[in-house]
Formats: C-alpha cells, sequence, structure tokens
C-alpha cells in the first residue's frame, strides 16, 4: 500500500483529481534521490547573485566523499554550464556575476545536486539561499522556493519539471502584500513538465517548461497569479529609490 | 491559525502589513487583535491600524517586542482565553491554509536608508511545544557588513517570558563558542560579532522553539531573512531519525563542555 502511494503515479491520480494533491512528483520509493529548487541568477542591470548552499551529507551524514553540481540554465531553460565542487565546507558560498556566465548579461535558472560514493539511503533536498546584490550594495537574500528537479543517485539521470500541476482547474496564488509604493519585478519559473498558461492580474502569457521570465509592475496594490501549477511562487524584487529587498512571494 | 509578529530596536523599525485574503483568494471580515503575557495571563487588545480593502497595516509605533498579532471576531475572544491560553491559541481557522501558509509581510527599515522583508507566520502549533532549532550562521549574514544581528522569535503558549539559552556552535571542532540567553514570548536581539560567522558555526536553541531571524545592515542597505528548519533538507521516512542523530551529537557537546 504504501508502496503505491509513494508512486509518481499516484501523485499524478491525486493531481488529476485535486484529492490531496502533490506539490512534487517524486517516486518516494527510490532511497537515494538528491532533489533541488530551481534557483534564480541574474547578472544583468548590474546585478550580481551570492549563492549559499550546505553540504548535507556532510552535515547530516558525517559523509567525506560528498560532492556538490551546479549547472545552469538561460531564461529559455538552454544548457550553459556546469561545475562540480569538491572539498566542501559545511557551508558553502558561489558569485555569480558576469565574469562567472561567460559575459553573459541576463538571468536564468540553476539547480545542485549532491552525491556520494557512500549510499545513504536517503531523500535530500538542497533549498539554499540567493542573495541579490545590485551595484556592490549589500546582497537581500532569499531562500529557496520549489523543488524542480531531482538527480536518481543509483543511476544518475536528472529529471526536471517535477513540480505538480492540476490537469482541469485553474489555481489562484495572490501574494499577501500590497505593492501600492513600490516599482517590482516578479521573477518566474514554471517548475513543471509542460508549458503553462500564465495570467497575472489579466495579463496572459506563455512559458515553458523550466523557463524564467521577469514581469515589472509599477503602482498596482495586489497581484494575483493564475495557472495550473499548484505552487508558482515568484521571487519579488522591490525597488525604493536606491534599496533593494528581495524575498519570496 | 498563525501569528505575526514585529521588532524594532535603536535602529531598526518594523511594519506589518497582514491581508485580509489567503493565497486562494478568499476574503475575511476578521479584526486585528495583539497579545502579550502580563502577570502570567495574556493581555489581548484589538488593535486600531491603518486598513483598506485588502490590508491591516501595522506601523512601526503599534510593534514592541512583547507583543504578537492575530486575525480574530471580538466575540471569538472569551474570557477563558486569558488563562486557558492552548484554547485562546486556536481561535479560528482562516490562516490554516494549504499549500502555501498564510502570512503576512514583515518589512524592518532605516529611517532614510533601506529595508527588507520576508513573508512572515508564526504557526499556532509551533506554540505548543519545546524543542531545539538548529540553524546555520554562515547562510545569511555578511562578515563585511557594519552590523550582523539574529532576531530569535519566540511564541508560547504559557504567558510568561521565560529564558533559555543560545548556543553558537562550531559542528566540525565540537566547540561552543558564545552562549546567549534569550526569553520566551519575545523578539530577542542577538549581535552577532564578525568571529561567529564561521562555515561550521550553528545556532542551537536549549528547549525553546523559536523562528531564528538573520540580519545585515551595510551602508544603511539591509538583508532580512530566516533559515528553513532541518526537516526541510530530509525528505525521506528517515528524517526524524538523521536529524534526531545530529542533535543529540550537539547536545553532547553541550553537555561536555557547558
Amino acid at each position: 500500500m504504501k508502496i503505491i502511494k509513494n508512486s509518481k503515479y499516484s501523485k499524478y491520480i491525486r493531481n488529476f483529481l485535486g484529492y490531496k494533491p502533490a506539490l512534487t512528483i517524486i517516486n518516494s520509493n527510490i532511497k537515494n534521490l538528491s532533489t533541488s529548487d530551481a534557483f534564480f541568477w541574474r547578472t544583468d542591470s548590474n546585478f550580481k547573485t551570492i549563492f549559499r548552499y550546505t553540504d548535507i551529507f556532510k552535515l547530516f551524514f558525517n559523509d567525506p566523499t560528498s560532492k556538490a553540481e551546479i549547472i545552469f540554465y538561460d531564461r529559455n531553460s538552454k544548457f550553459l554550464k556546469k561545475i562540480i565542487f569538491e572539498d566542501l565546507d559545511l557551508s558553502n558560498n558561489l558569485v555569480i556575476d558576469k565574469n562567472f556566465m561567460n559575459n553573459i548579461e541576463d538571468y536564468g535558472t540553476f539547480y545542485i545536486f549532491h552525491y556520494s560514493n557512500i549510499n545513504n539511503n536517503s531523500i535530500i533536498r538542497n533549498s539554499c539561499y540567493t542573495g541579490y546584490s545590485q551595484s556592490d550594495n549589500l546582497p537581500s537574500f532569499v531562500h529557496g522556493n520549489t523543488v524542480t528537479a531531482l538527480r536518481n543517485l543509483n543511476d544518475n539521470q536528472v529529471e526536471f519539471g517535477i513540480g505538480g500541476k492540476t490537469f482541469f482547474k485553474n489555481n489562484i496564488f495572490q501574494i499577501q502584500n500590497s505593492f501600492k509604493n513600490s516599482k517590482v519585478e516578479l521573477m518566474i519559473m514554471n517548475p513543471t513538465n509542460q508549458e503553462l498558461k500564465i495570467i497575472i492580474n489579466n495579463e496572459e502569457f506563455g512559458l515553458g517548461t523550466c523557463c524564467s521570465i521577469i514581469k515589472k509592475f509599477e503602482r498596482i496594490q495586489t497581484i494575483k497569479i493564475i495557472s495550473k501549477c499548484y505552487l508558482l511562487r515568484p521571487i519579488v524584487f522591490s525597488y525604493r529609490d536606491k534599496f533593494l529587498d528581495v524575498y519570496h512571494g | 491559525m498563525n501569528f505575526f509578529f514585529g521588532f524594532e530596536n535603536k535602529i531598526l523599525k518594523s511594519e506589518l502589513t497582514i491581508p485580509k485574503f489567503n493565497n486562494n483568494s478568499d476574503y475575511n471580515d476578521y479584526s486585528i487583535f495583539s497579545a502579550k503575557p502580563k502577570n502570567n495571563q495574556w493581555l489581548v487588545e484589538k488593535i486600531e491600524c491603518k486598513e483598506d480593502n485588502h490590508f491591516f497595516f501595522i506601523e512601526n509605533q503599534l510593534i514592541k517586542n512583547d507583543l504578537f498579532f492575530f486575525l480574530a471576531h471580538k466575540n471569538q475572544i472569551k474570557n477563558e482565553y486569558y488563562s486557558n491560553i492552548k484554547d485562546f491559541f486556536n481561535i479560528n481557522n482562516f490562516t490554516d491554509t494549504k499549500p502555501s501558509a498564510f502570512r503576512a509581510n514583515f518589512k524592518i527599515y532605516i529611517k532614510d536608508g533601506g529595508f527588507s522583508s520576508y513573508q512572515s507566520e508564526y504557526p499556532h502549533t509551533m506554540t505548543l511545544k519545546n524543542g531545539n532549532i538548529l540553524s546555520p550562521i554562515h547562510s545569511l549574514l555578511d562578515e563585511d557588513s557594519d552590523e550582523n544581528l539574529i532576531l530569535f522569535r519566540n511564541i508560547h503558549h504559557e504567558p510568561n517570558n521565560k529564558e533559555s539559552k543560545i548556543f553558537f556552535i562550531d559542528i566540525k571542532l565540537k566547540e561552543i563558542l558564545a552562549v546567549k540567553k534569550i526569553k520566551n514570548n519575545f523578539s530577542n536581539q542577538i549581535e552577532v560579532n564578525k568571529g561567529l560567522i564561521g562555515k561550521n558555526v550553528y545556532l542551537f536553541s536549549e528547549q525553546v522553539l523559536g523562528i531564528p531571524l538573520y540580519i545585515s545592515i551595510k551602508n544603511k542597505h539591509i538583508s532580512f531573512e530566516h533559515t528553513h528548519p532541518p526537516h526541510h533538507y530530509i525528505l525521506s521516512e528517515n528524517q526524524f531519525s538523521v536529524i534526531g542523530k545530529l542533535k543529540k551529537e550537539i547536545k553532547e557537546i553541550i553537555n561536555e563542555n557547558y
């Protein structure tokens, strides 16, 4: 019974019926998975992104063989680069600026997967912290937001777009903050495995699987996001004068 | 039911924007109340604050470090709740939402300077328990900042300001680097010197739950965010045994060195 409940197909059926929907479609019967949130990088508009992540295998399993792989994609989910980090500290820091991104001044997504020579028999998630610094000012940090990809550590296969979605009914996500006095940008990525039709305050657009987009708003009070994704929660960039605040919606 | 809180010190002010709607865009007609412990009872008051059709705006002059706020109807605040506090804490379920929690925007700011916020809530379930918070120091603080603070907020169902301890521990060296006192039902400010912002340093609370919020300030710019609890990192069924083992090892460091 538990095997059926933990399977991907059970979660697809729950989402199809709208009964106890699953936010992520993971086969929890596999006990050696590294899952990752989708993180935003941005190097446009004089931004750099500071990424801080924990060596989960070392912290929780005292595993000295752990490594981390970080994979970067552009806003259209096209592969850009990947880096493997060894000899990790418990907490680690990566600066993603224009130079690091081979002179690209744009934005996109990245993922972190951990792996190890030891089978730790667990499903781990790295939800990390990204800080956004504009014009070399203090970065404003925000924690990870939505599990979007996984690596099966048994066969090294990576699966993207594991975010849960409804099949017929639209979901509403109204951000619980007032934007009346703010100039804001919403960074949105599609965590599901299909193109999403997204409506934000009556503006409709499509977003491909694992693609990202920045939408700008000014002098509106509320922001309502409608899509078939169960949790389409944006990262909010809020500006006032020379100051910046970044948080998840 | 979720609660909301703010913070103030000599430099930082705060404000709360509490929505009248949940994430699914369902609205309510609740009012805002505050509560704080006084003489081993809860002092509960209706708050008069700015509001519009969508939000309550609790500005800095209404925010105190010993107060928290919640949504309710006046007739839901019964006299017996002032002493029978466990029930008091579960007055209505409007803020019990899934998949996304009901949150308010908690913003801190410097006058004529920067601001930073996060979508904040303190769940009722956390007020009923004691436990240990384990949180990394390095992830959200900045050695190059002018100032680094941790705001540790506890809300506990018993109306008192019982004291407990927060330890700064180097997990790799198995050393206690600092010990700070905090109190229940309070937004506690912990100043963090640069020597404590190490890659192996973790905050560990002694038999008290709470939300650790990390604040860095540099040239009047601010960063303000909370860390994830450890169970966020392990999704498999062994999460409690794995995390329990790590916390046990940390408790042993404390028992051997303090």
